[in-house]
């Protein structure tokens, strides 16, 4: 099976005055579909670099980066929005929504860059508002939300468009233990019933049991690889289908 | 569109505050320097340009009306002899000297014309009539300069020059360039109230007779008439705007103020469009990471820069409006044609699209990896 992201050899190096600091150095790594893949390490171990790399936004200094099957290393400045908006999906650990918009017009704005427009887009923002069951606060502003519930309306922005890999940098940093853990679940769902490669940054051991693989990063080199789930979650793209899965995300609920 | 822009713009409603009021400053600015560079401008040739006159036959080499030399009437005849010439007459436009009952002194522009024909005559008159101007010593003066002359009521006598004038009514905003307001009378009043002999004149205006070429006839007047000069009406008025405009400076500084006015306006704005961008940078680089194109955001800011633009200059019309009719009740003379309020719209979206390119370029030069920064 093709890994939805592939990282080969990637390095990469920032100037610091007159010389150069390795952020990553000869990184391997393969994330499938239907895998939840958590990426530990101190901070200044390269997990923020390295997501960043995976979500197109910076360029590694060496090796070769497939998303999707597209190699994006030779690939211009002006084509990687374009990989970003089919492929991937962000969620942030301070959430960045945008504070003047309802929630459903977050989503929307997703949409509409991949050209989903109008009453469709609506349908489309208020169904994955659904499925993060935030369905009765689809007009509410950031503001007027939880923690909780401002991630679940980043995640829900992070599904339109249907991206196969969805990356997470510290999602539940802003988020008590309790609610943090719910979202993570919530992701481990997302990954797992609806076969998507979700990549997790995070500097909470204690949600490891969420992942199926965890990977240790230390000084820009992955010092380790763990597997904390034997079966392998993935299934077959289409098996599962989004409204099937929905009554198994009731826990969601509660954050 | 979900509307980010229009949102952006009114969340904030304090923002929203000090963005229009900048807007607002920048277009009053820009109505009262170009308005007064305007009024200065217009209120140096009124005269010229109310006489209906097609031609104007000047003594030599006169740089401006005021400065005009006496000359014999009898080119008055040659003029009308001339094929091509349907109505001539005589004018006059010179300084006297108003003596107010008190005894205070004014210094002021006799106009005198001929009340029987249409050229040359007062426009905008409020009281009394031109045919009140008849009687020997009758003059108007304007509502403006009631107080200044010591006119106080209809009737009135001063004296010009020691001749007595009668003030048989009044015209209402002709403004006067010089600090000497314009008192119209008979040209026959006229001769008298500025010395001039009974047989010269200070200006022929020449209305040609219809389907005439006014540079032949100009051609032709130059021909036979000696030491004078033919000026069409626009002629004559553009160089006394010159004059007063440029070779005095006056308009220079006007001018100067105008220019100073746009640039801070373009500062002003700028700096409220370029305030406002900064504060929503992070829902910028946020769109730039989720994929937006770089155009798809630039929309945005343009969105919002030209609804700052068209709010800001409704306002600041409106703003102006007000500080016009002031103006206009006191001594200065702004003037605001909706030509110049429909380029002043304009030149603010121009303002505001300056800004919305200085906060582009900000928003281009965004780095996507700031959304894992906190």
């Amino acid at each position: 099976m093709e890994a939805a992201i592939q990282v080969r050899g990637v390095g990469k190096r920032y100037a610091e005055g007159t010389s150069t600091v390795a952020a990553l150095d000869n990184v391997d790594l393969d994330v499938y579909r239907g895998e939840v893949l958590l990426m530990m390490g101190p901070s200044g171990s390269g997990k923020t670099t390295l997501l960043s790399i995976m979500g197109c936004i910076l360029r590694s200094t060496s090796g070769s980066v497939r998303i999707a099957g597209t190699e994006i290393t030779g690939l211009s400045e002006q084509s990687l929005p374009g990989i970003r908006l089919r492929h991937v999906g962000f969620v942030f650990q301070a959430f960045n929504l945008f504070p003047t918009l309802t929630a459903e017009e977050n989503v929307e704005v997703a949409l509409e860059l991949k050209g989903i427009r109008g009453a469709h887009a609506r349908r489309i923002a208020r169904d994955l508002l659904d499925q993060v069951h935030l369905a009765d606060r689809c007009r509410a502003y950031p503001a007027d939300l939880s923690g909780g519930q401002k991630q679940r309306v980043a995640l829900a922005r992070a599904l339109a468009g249907d991206p196969e890999i969805l990356l997470a940098d510290e999602p539940t940093a802003a988020l008590d233990s309790h609610t943090g853990r719910s979202v993570l679940e919530l992701m481990q769902r997302l990954s797992h019933e609806q076969n998507r490669a979700v990549v997790i940054v995070t500097h909470d051991i204690r949600v490891a049991d969420i992942g199926d693989r965890l990977v240790h990063l230390e000084d820009g080199k992955i010092a380790s690889v763990e597997r904390l789930r034997h079966e392998p979650a993935t299934v077959q793209p289409g098996s599962l289908p989004v409204s099937e899965s929905q009554p198994q995300l009731s826990f969601a609920r509660a954050l | 569109m979900p509307p980010i822009a229009r949102r952006n713009l009114f969340h904030d409603k304090i923002r929203l505050a000090v963005t229009l009021t900048g807007i607002t400053f920048a277009v009053v600015l820009v109505v009262v320097e170009l308005g007064l560079f305007l009024g200065f401008s217009t209120t140096t040739t009124n005269l010229i340009d109310h006489t209906q006159a097609d031609l104007w036959v000047v003594s030599k080499n006169v740089p401006y009306i005021e400065q005009s030399m006496p000359f014999s009437e009898r080119k008055l005849y040659q003029v009308r002899a001339t094929p091509g010439v349907a109505v001539a007459e005589k004018f006059i436009a010179r300084f006297g000297n108003w003596q107010r009952p008190d005894g205070g002194h004014e210094s002021v522009q006799v106009v005198g014309f001929n009340v029987d024909q249409a050229m040359g005559r007062p426009w905008n008159i409020s009281s009394g009539s031109i045919d009140d101007l008849k009687a020997p010593d009758a003059v108007l003066v304007d509502d403006l300069y009631r107080k200044k002359l010591g006119v106080t009521h209809l009737g009135q006598v001063f004296e010009i020059n020691g001749y007595r004038a009668r003030v048989v009514g009044t015209t209402h905003g002709i403004r006067s360039f010089t600090t000497s307001p314009y008192v119209f009378t008979t040209f026959k009043n006229a001769q008298n109230f500025v010395n001039l002999r009974e047989d010269q004149t200070v200006f022929i205006l020449v209305r040609a007779a219809p389907g005439t070429n006014l540079l032949d006839l100009k051609r032709a007047l130059q021909g036979r008439l000696q030491d004078v000069d033919i000026l069409s009406t626009s002629q004559f008025s553009q160089m006394t705007r010159s004059y007063w405009m440029f070779t005095t400076g006056a308009g220079v500084a006007v001018l100067l103020a105008a220019l100073l006015g746009l640039v801070v306006g373009i500062v002003v704005v700028t700096q409220t469009i370029y305030a406002t961008t900064m504060d929503h940078l992070r829902e910028y680089g946020t769109l730039k990471a989720i994929g937006a194109p770089n155009s798809y955001i630039y929309r945005v800011i343009l969105q919002q820069a030209g609804m700052s633009a068209v709010m800001g200059y409704v306002l600041g019309i409106v703003t102006s409006l007000f500080v016009v009719h002031g103006a206009q009740q006191g001594g200065a003379a702004i003037l605001l044609p909706w030509q110049m309020a429909l380029a002043i719209f304009g030149l603010t979206l121009v303002m505001c699209g300056i800004a919305a390119i200085v906060s582009i370029n900000k928003v281009t030069s965004l780095d996507p990896a700031m959304v894992f920064r906190n």
